[in-house]
């Protein structure tokens, strides 16, 4: 049983390869990275100025107190090779902007999270600050835009 | 010396071939500046009233802080086109293979044309699936931004080059 599954795996990974690169971009939105970011100031900048510096965000939630801006990056190459076929494609890494607004329309929080695994927007609960998760449960989430 | 006017046109092709692989992405025709003037050059600060760019751009796509905020995501796409599943198929291997192995010859031909013949086309919630095809594969995506005062005149505006 043990030569069977050996040679199962030598049959479909006989060459397996990923080439890690520097993080870019080939398509897709543009980064909202923490280069983009730097004009914010926590309880100071408006939504205002945060829309007409990163444009239109992907997502909104909670009544637009929080925007969402998703884009990809390529993290690495990968090549599989096998008997008579072979594939290579990028590796993408799905990056999250999430910026959290107060009552007076002014940036309270902004954070950029990103993975290789996951591409699925972040739930609104993990972006809760510790006080609010402690306290009464968050107001469930609206897609007030697309 | 039979060899050499064979091996003429060989070469006179892997020249022609080398010029289009060198060819740069041209981003003339599709940055802000250009697209500005082009398609929205009626938006004036302190002039423009909402009731006039609604008329001319359509709703918006999603409105911020009780309506005084408006956002349009704007797709530049070829006027009157329809795309049969075919010809998408046949834009998104073609537009892969141009960035990924840079041959932007293609890409460039196809801005410079949208330059021509394109229109910029205002994505909503009611017109996402008839265009799903178009808007799979736009070649350039934009947020446009407008502020407006409390008489609803265009106070300020920003367009941004979201995609590519």
């Amino acid at each position: 049983m043990k030569t069977f599954f050996a040679l199962l795996l030598f049959l479909f990974f006989s060459a397996c390869i990923v080439i890690p690169t520097p993080e870019h971009r080939i398509q897709g939105r543009v980064p909202c990275d923490n280069d983009k970011t730097t004009f914010m100031v926590r309880d100071t900048t408006s939504k205002e100025e945060v829309l007409l510096n990163l444009g239109e965000p992907d997502l909104v939630l909670n009544h637009e107190r929080i925007f969402v801006y998703r884009w990809e990056m390529v993290a690495a190459y990968f090549a599989v090779g096998g008997y008579g076929a072979g594939a290579a494609g990028p590796i993408q890494r799905t990056n999250f902007l999430i910026i959290e607004f107060d009552d007076k329309n002014r940036v309270s929080r902004h954070e950029v999270r990103g993975s290789v695994f996951s591409s699925r927007t972040p739930s609104v609960d993990s972006f809760n600050s510790p006080q609010q998760n402690t306290g009464a449960p968050p107001s469930p989430p609206s897609s007030d835009s697309p | 010396m039979r060899c050499r006017p064979r091996l003429l046109p060989v070469f006179i092709m892997l020249l022609m071939i080398m010029a289009c692989a060198n060819e740069k992405l041209d981003e003339s025709f599709i940055s802000e500046p250009f697209v500005r003037q082009r398609w929205l050059s009626c938006l004036e600060d302190g002039k423009t009233k909402q009731d006039e760019i609604i008329r001319r751009l359509g709703e918006p796509t999603s409105r911020f802080q009780n309506g005084t905020i408006l956002g349009y995501r704007l797709i530049l796409v070829e006027e009157g086109r329809d795309i049969s599943e075919k010809e998408y198929r046949s834009i998104i291997l073609t537009r892969d293979a141009a960035y990924t192995q840079r041959y932007y010859a293609w890409v460039n031909k196809e801005r410079k044309l949208l330059s021509e013949k394109g229109i910029l086309f205002t994505l909503r919630d009611e017109n996402k699936d008839d265009k799903i095809l178009e808007i799979l594969s736009r070649e350039a995506e934009y947020s446009l931004i407008l502020v407006f005062d409390d008489h609803g005149t265009l106070a300020k505006h920003d367009l941004r080059r979201i995609m590519p």
